[in-house]
């Protein structure tokens, strides 16, 4: 008993590289806020210390996303159509009003957290007072009651943040968890599993950029903020705990999910094999869970590193596997559909990257980062080492 | 941007290159065809718009030739559909009355290849203007010239490629000098000049004939059918009283046993075929598919037999055995030996089977050797043993044998039964490799159906060393049931008219030609002559240098071999006409090409055809002819659609100004070479055949008075009225009473008499007048074992592909860009192959065979390698040209895939051709042994 | 009861030869390696019962299309009559529909940069013309008409005869019904593309 096809009528795969690193900027993005937003929002002093980074972090990360998603568009020209109609049945439709709405919070948030320090920025003079002058809108006002007030919208602002942030990523999951047609994507989970992972990389990434923000800002890395690291490297662990769960959840749902779904846990793990065992899961999450088990290793800020560094690779493989790899199972046909980045996708790319980069790298270095515990020193030359 | 503009533009900017040919060939991306090939964005100008015109006509995507309608705008044909009058593409055809207005709103079925048509028309590698080689032959290196030098050169000759004088048309022309003083039977040199034609259909071969043979007098004019199927009409026509084609009537038979023809994606037609076939399914009719493949026949059948190549006169021989044993036939047709005996049992044809034959001459015995009083026109038959004039009586003895005036005689069934005795029913089985219950149940099956079974076959069977006489076998199977000229039954198809006027037509055609020659001598394919009327045969005896071919005619491969081995003259001047004998005929690829590349044997090869094609670009002269959408014909349909169609072809558009008809090339050479029967008086005085609507105007103008229910009170306007129809049609009258309206009645032939008194000039042994198996055997009938070849290399026709002439179609290149070598699932893994391995497939004439890609499927029988025809091209565009010193870059995707042809078996008894069946003169397609390894 | 075009493919008839997909493209200009129509075929049993099955695949005009469902922009929408269709003009060009059809019907068409599948023809049916395909069916397998009418020939075919659509169990609701349609041809054997045929 054997079958043929006589035919391979060729489909492609449509969605690439440029949806998988839309997905996981806005991860990115979503979980650096909501990591800092703990100190504003939840009140966890320690936290308070690291809110700036992170808020700009977020805005940024999500500035740059949809970024992805517009070149992606056949008709990039038309992107207004997508704020000229609403279609409540398509996930892609409402996320972008969020991708409008987050942003903008985050900004006010940021506004508040930033104020005082710009205000006292104004007569040290010179190009920085100037752009704070600018940003303070004349807001200058140093009184009790205006800066209990700066607190307060802090707190209101950030509160509406952090739902925001669990949206703007959790219906990038929608986007996939509604497609009934590709088993691969079609889970209840799928809108949590990219929380989860957006918290994993999120932490890493903020890990990674706090310490190099604190390193130029203020010449080393303080031992309070050493302790706050170790403290997230904690944090890590339990995201980690709990995606790695939903992995396997997911990954055993599928496997008895009916023939599809078998059929898609089978290619994840024999076809996909090396990126999806080896990537994704050891290396994304296995090795920095084990690593970050130990008090030692904590406290260990290169190891945190690696750490960090592995969950990003990982998180990233995650999103492709899923994107890309949930459309490489035919729906007609018999063939596996092959895909082959473009050379113009991975320019994109990168292009997007650098630019990401340097808008944080100047941002940090005019916006005041004092902090609890850190003043700024008396003109740093942008991005020019630090003197010690 | 819409198509139109889009696509007009493209039109106008190739009408500008058209001046300079060499930038018309640049990369195909470079004009704007392309860019409308690749379809654009906009639907495309609806068949209510107005503004575009229809354009009736007919199809040539194949042979089948259905009626065909093309949608025109500005000179543009921007898609092609069915012609709505017409049977061939609509089980209901629009009443022929109809107002074209309205017809536009009902289109016909096409093929997907006549869909394609367009891109045949638009393909920018079409030769736009006379090419001249510039290099050595072969080397694809070409000089643009204009249509003036390139007659002057064609007819003058000269020192044409500074290689030495060549002689042109002139002087060749030498209609009385003979080729050969001591053998003067071989005719004028005139002779030495030969028109091979590939496909070249009815009207255009007439018109090619009238130049050919009757002005420039020589007598070889050959057209390809038998690399077709000659052997099926062949063995046909020495059954059913000279027609040639029969096809059941699949409205109302009951069983259809399908020999090897390929229903469903090729036969004839294809298109009205693949609609008869669906609805006889869906009626509940029964179908047998006897195919080595599973064809979309057989899956469509409830019985395929998967015979072994070659073995289909076995499984017949075998069925007649039961049939007879088990008095399965239908006794009262068969005992009936007169056409009057007949009439009386509601019969219109019948058979000889009751006929005594002599066992001495071989020939049936006549009234007047029986001493009976009748005359030699009598036959003899036995009536209770009693020899009796076959004229006298209703019934006769279908067994017996007798000595009638001391001559030993059988009747004709009696010698039938003996014949299918020769083997036991285990030894057929053994031979078609399938079980002999098999045999015994479709046997049973086939006469279970009274009249309305039917045995159909096409190429199959009969593409053999012994495709004759397998044919034969299945002609007798019909005779046996007595279906002949039965609704529901076997039949000769519907009617036409004839557009040559014979038969009361308003022109004469081919009698209005003063001064014409009649062409003598012999053939140099020797067909349609006895090699015992040859000087050869008188000095040598047997066997002849090469076979001759009395029985049938056209031998595509054997002019080809004649022309290379100068036998039995040499030519001068090939004039090849949309033919690729290279690639079409199986295993000569090498030996031809090698022997077109030699000026010696072939001094002047021109070539008409539409692109650079596989054999043309071995030629002096590539001159542009036009496509079938350009083009004129007249002709009729296949048996397979009933009801009157009498359809002509007519331009819809000329897409390429420099680009001409053959008609009028040939019109243009004889003008110039004062030839008769062309010119101002070419019908004779006042009636001039300057361009080929002088002579299309006349075939459509006999239709029209044939026809007499044409309206239209003046000649121009009944022609109009045609023309505008794309024909004369009437799907109605198709039955009278129980019979169908069209008849063979006439003496239909179990035992060939003709055949078994012709003589094999390569054994000088008389050929067999019954049916009889054989197994593969060389011209000198030795028989071909090639140990060591475990597979048979066979092929077949995908619904997408038409022979050599569809690469240059996108839309269907893309359905399957690569065929692929097909072998049997589990024999493939026995040999440690994988689907999709590359593998090279080689035989014992052809070392080093062909390399493609390997399919295991469970639908080919073990021991058989098969691969669609359409692939395997070395050039038709895939090559770089070199034209006026540019380069113009080659479509590889042109030169995909594999044609098994190169692999099959050379004749080595006699050389350079391919295996072949010396009575009915067909290439064998089907016999070659060969091997299959990994490459 | 308002129209509802629909379309049924009589597998009985078919003989796979591809005509209705060369037809499409000629009529409709869909550009070379995308399709709005194409023709899957199988052949499958162990010699000598062997068997070979066709399916003829389009745009299936869904009761409830995912396509439409996941359109940002609306450019996707559904007439009275149940067509599909694509606005040219508004689409973006996301290719979520692509990946959220179920049965591969959608393409960008790379000359018009938008996302594009059968129409069944709209212009043609608005001038009483059949679908190209349909009306170049050479074996007359396809049949197109308004199910809704119970003297069409569609809604006599559907009545009388079995038959079933691609992937059921997606809540599309299909609407091209094939008659005697293969199992193994309706939807992809997943486990043997990814097994490689070991399972
Ligand atoms: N699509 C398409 N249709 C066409 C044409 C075309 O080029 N393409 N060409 C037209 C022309 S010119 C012709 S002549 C006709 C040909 O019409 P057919 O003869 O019906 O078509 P082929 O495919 O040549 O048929 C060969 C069939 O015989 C089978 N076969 C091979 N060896 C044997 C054998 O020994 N015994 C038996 N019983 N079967 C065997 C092959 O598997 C194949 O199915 O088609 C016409 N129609
Ligand atoms: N492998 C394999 N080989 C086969 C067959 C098969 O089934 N399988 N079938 C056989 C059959 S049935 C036949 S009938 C033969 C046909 O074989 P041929 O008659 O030799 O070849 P065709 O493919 O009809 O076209 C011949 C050539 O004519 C040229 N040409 C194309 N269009 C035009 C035109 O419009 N005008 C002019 N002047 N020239 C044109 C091209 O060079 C083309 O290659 O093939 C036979 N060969
Ligand atoms: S069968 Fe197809 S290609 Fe052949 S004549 Fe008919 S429509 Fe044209
Ligand atoms: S088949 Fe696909 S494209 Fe067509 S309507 Fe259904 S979901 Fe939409
Ligand atoms: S590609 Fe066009 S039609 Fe498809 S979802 Fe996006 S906008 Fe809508
Ligand atoms: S209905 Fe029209 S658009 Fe749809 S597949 Fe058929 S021909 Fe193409
Ligand atoms: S045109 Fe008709 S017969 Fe041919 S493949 Fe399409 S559906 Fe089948
Ligand atoms: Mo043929």
């Amino acid at each position: 008993m054997s079958t043929v096809h006589f035919f391979n009528t060729p489909h492609q795969i449509y969605w690439g590289l440029l949806i998988a690193l839309y997905f996981f900027y806005t991860g990115l993005s979503a979980g650096s806020f909501i990591l800092t937003s703990l100190g504003t929002v939840f009140g966890i002093e320690k936290y308070k210390k690291v809110s700036k980074v992170g808020v700009i972090m977020a805005i940024i990360l999500l500035a740059f996303a949809p970024l992805h998603l517009l070149f992606d568009l056949a008709q990039p020209g038309r992107f207004l159509n997508l704020f000229t109609s609403v279609n409540p049945t398509s996930a892609m439709s409402w996320g972008i009003y969020l991708l409008i709405l987050y942003p903008v919070v985050l900004m006010f948030y940021a506004w508040y957290l930033f104020r005082q320090d710009m205000v006292n920025g104004l007569d040290k003079g010179g190009m920085k007072a100037s752009i704070y002058k600018f940003l303070l809108f004349g807001k200058k006002d140093m009184s009790e009651a205006a800066k209990a007030n700066d607190k307060k919208k802090q707190k209101i602002f950030g509160t509406f943040g952090v739902p925001l942030a669990l949206l703007v990523h959790g219906y990038t999951g929608f986007i996939l968890g509604n497609v009934q047609a590709r088993a691969f994507w079609h889970t209840p989970l799928m809108p949590i599993i990219f929380l989860m992972s957006a918290m994993v990389s999120g932490t890493g990434l903020f890990i990674i950029v706090l310490m190099l923000v604190e390193k130029f800002k203020f010449g080393k890395l303080g031992d309070d903020i050493k302790a706050l690291i170790s403290d997230m490297a904690n944090l890590m662990k339990w995201f980690i705990l709990v995606d790695g769960t939903l992995m396997v959840i997911y990954f055993i749902v599928l496997w008895y999910s009916g023939e599809s779904g078998y059929a898609a846990g089978y290619f994840l793990l024999h076809n996909e094999g090396w990126s999806f065992l080896g990537l994704e899961n050891i290396l994304g999450l296995l090795v920095p869970f084990l690593l970050m088990l130990s008090k030692k290793a904590r406290k260990n800020i290169p190891l945190v590193v690696l750490s960090s560094i592995l969950t990003i690779i990982g998180v990233l493989a995650m999103r492709i596997n899923l994107v890309i790899g949930g459309q490489k199972l035919p729906l007609t046909g018999s063939k596996i559909i092959e895909y082959v980045a473009s050379g113009r996708d991975i320019t994109i790319i990168l292009g997007i990257a650098v630019a990401a980069a340097v808008v944080l790298t100047i941002l940090y270095s005019v916006l005041p980062m004092n902090r609890p515990g850190a003043e700024e020193k008396k003109s740093i030359p942008v991005s020019k080492g630090v003197e010690q | 941007m819409t198509t139109r503009r889009n696509f007009l533009k493209g039109a106008t900017i190739l009408g500008t290159t058209m001046a300079v040919a060499p930038l018309a060939f640049a990369d195909t991306k470079s004009t704007e065809i392309p860019s409308w090939k690749q379809g654009s964005p906009t639907e495309d100008t609806l068949d209510t718009d107005p503004s575009v015109q229809f354009v009736h006509s007919v199809c040539l995507g194949c042979r089948s030739d259905c009626s065909l309608r093309g949608k025109v705008k500005d000179g543009i044909v921007l898609k092609l559909d069915g012609n709505p009058y017409s049977p061939m593409t609509l089980d209901n055809p629009v009443p022929y009355a109809t107002d074209p207005k309205e017809a536009r709103k009902v289109a016909g079925k096409l093929c997907p290849r006549g869909q394609s048509g367009l891109q045949l028309l638009y393909d920018p590698l079409r030769v736009q203007q006379p090419l001249k080689r510039a290099g050595k032959r072969g080397e694809n290196k070409w000089q643009a010239i204009s249509w003036d030098q390139a007659y002057k050169d064609i007819i003058e000759g000269g020192d044409l490629f500074g290689e030495g004088n060549v002689e042109g048309l002139k002087v060749v022309r030498d209609i009385t000098t003979p080729i050969d003083p001591d053998a003067p039977e071989l005719g004028p040199k005139a002779n030495q000049f030969v028109f091979l034609a590939g496909r070249i259909e009815n009207a255009r071969a007439e018109l090619t004939k009238r130049f050919i043979n009757n002005a420039f007098g020589t007598i070889n004019w050959f057209e390809h059918t038998t690399v077709c199927e000659q052997s099926h009409h062949i063995a046909s026509a020495q059954t059913f009283a000279t027609k040639n084609h029969l096809k059941p009537d699949f409205e109302n038979a009951k069983l259809i046993m399908n020999f090897g023809a390929n229903y469903g994606e090729a036969n004839f037609p294809m298109n009205g075929l693949s609609r008869k076939l669906a609805n006889f399914k869906t009626k509940g009719g029964k179908l047998i598919t006897v195919d080595p493949r599973f064809s979309v026949s057989a899956s469509h059948s409830d019985i395929w037999v998967p015979v072994l190549p070659g073995s289909d006169a076995a499984l017949a021989l075998g069925m007649i055995q039961w049939i007879i044993d088990n008095k399965r036939y239908d006794k009262a047709f068969l005992e009936a030996p007169s056409k009057d005996a007949a009439a009386k049992k509601g019969e219109s044809s019948w058979s000889d089977a009751t006929y005594l034959v002599r066992t001495d001459t071989g020939k049936y015995l006549r009234g007047d050797e029986a001493g009976l009083g009748g005359t030699k026109d009598d036959y003899v038959v036995l009536v209770g043993g009693v020899p009796t004039l076959a004229g006298k009586v209703d019934t006769a003895d279908l067994v017996g044998e007798a000595t009638v005036n001391s001559i030993a005689c059988k009747t004709v069934f009696q010698r039938l039964s003996e014949r299918a005795k020769e083997k036991s029913l285990d030894d057929y089985a053994k031979i078609c490799d399938i079980p002999k219950e098999q045999i015994i149940r479709v046997a049973d099956e086939f006469t279970s159906y009274g009249k309305l079974a039917v045995a159909d076959f096409y190429r199959g069977p009969v593409q053999h060393t012994n495709g004759f006489q397998a044919g034969r076998a299945i002609c007798v199977l019909n005779l046996l049931v007595g279906n002949v000229d039965h609704r529901g039954g076997y039949q000769s198809g519907g009617s036409t008219l004839s557009y040559m006027g014979d038969k009361n037509g308003r022109y004469l055609v081919a009698k209005l030609h003063p001064g014409a020659v009649k062409p003598t001598g012999i053939r140099i394919s020797r067909d349609q002559a006895k090699y015992e009327d040859s000087t050869e045969f008188k000095k040598n005896g047997y066997p002849a240098k090469r076979p001759w071919f009395p029985l049938t005619k056209d031998v595509y491969q054997e002019v080809v071999a004649g022309v290379v081995d100068g036998y039995p003259y040499p030519c001068k001047i090939l004039w090849l006409h949309m033919g690729t004998p290279a690639y079409s005929i199986p295993a000569v690829k090498d030996k031809l090409i090698a022997a077109l590349k030699d000026t010696k044997k072939i001094p002047l090869f021109i070539s008409t055809d539409i692109v650079i094609g596989d054999t043309s670009m071995f030629s002096d002269y590539i001159l542009p002819d036009v496509t079938y959408m350009e083009q004129w014909c007249a002709q009729g349909a296949g048996p397979t659609i009933l009801g009157m169609v009498a359809e002509v072809r007519q331009p819809m558009t000329h897409a390429l100004p420099q680009a001409k008809s053959v008609e009028n090339m040939m019109i243009d050479i004889a003008k110039k070479m004062e030839l008769s029967g062309f010119g101002d008086n070419g019908f004779g005085s006042g009636m001039p055949l300057n361009k080929e609507e002088d002579w299309y105007y006349k075939m459509v103008a006999n239709l029209a008075s044939q026809s007499g229910k044409i309206p239209g009170a003046t000649e121009e306007e009944q022609i109009k009225y045609i023309l505008d129809r794309g024909g004369v049609f009437d799907a109605s009258g198709a039955y009278d009473g129980l019979m169908m309206k069209n008849k063979v009645a006439n003496l239909c032939t179990i035992y060939a008499e003709q055949v078994a008194t012709t003589k094999d000039a390569m054994t000088g042994k008389n050929f067999d007048g019954l049916p009889l198996y054989l197994p593969v055997m060389n011209a000198k009938d030795q028989e071909i074992k090639d140990e060591g070849y475990p597979f048979i290399a066979t092929t077949y026709k995908p619904a997408f592909h038409s022979h050599s002439r569809t690469v240059s179609a996108p839309w269907l290149m893309e359905i399957l860009p690569e065929n692929f070598i097909e072998m049997n699932n589990e024999e493939g893994e026995k040999l440690g192959l994988k689907d999709g391995d590359t593998v090279r497939v080689s035989g014992p004439t052809s070392k080093e065979g062909v390399i493609g890609k390997l399919r295991l499927r469970p639908g080919i029988r073990p021991g058989v390698v098969s691969a669609c025809v359409g692939y395997g091209h070395w050039n038709y565009g895939s090559a770089d040209t070199i034209i006026d010193g540019k380069t113009v870059a080659g479509d590889k995707s042109r030169g995909k895939g594999v044609n098994i042809n190169y692999a099959m078996r050379l004749d080595d008894s006699i050389g350079n051709v391919c295996l072949e069946d010396k009575i009915g003169g067909s290439c064998s397609f089907y016999d070659s042994h060969v091997k299959v390894e990994k490459a | 009861m308002g129209k509802r075009y629909a379309m049924v493919i009589d597998l009985r008839k078919c003989v796979g030869c591809h005509a209705c997909q060369v037809a499409c493209k000629s009529e409709n200009n869909v550009p070379l390696g995308v399709f709005r129509n194409w023709v899957e075929e199988l052949e499958t049993g162990k010699f000598p019962n062997v068997s070979r099955h066709r399916l003829p695949r389009l745009c299936n005009h869904c009761e409830n299309p995912s396509c439409l469902n996941v359109c940002p922009v609306k450019a996707t929408y559904q007439l009275e009559d149940g067509t599909v269709l694509v606005d040219y003009d508004r689409c973006i060009g996301c290719k979520y529909c692509i990946a959220a059809c179920p049965y591969d019907a959608r393409f960008i068409n790379p000359e018009r940069n938008t996302a594009e599948k059968c129409t069944y023809c709209h212009e043609r049916l608005e001038v009483g013309l059949q679908p190209a395909c349909v009306n170049t069916c050479i074996s007359g397998a396809r049949v197109f008409g308004d199910i809704n009418d119970p003297n069409s020939e569609i809604a006599k075919i559907i009545a009388t005869n079995a038959v079933t659509v691609s992937k059921p169990e997606t809540n599309n609701r299909p609407q091209t019904y094939y008659i005697k349609a293969d199992e193994k041809a309706l939807r992809p054997n997943l486990l043997e593309i990814v097994t490689g045929g070991e399972k």
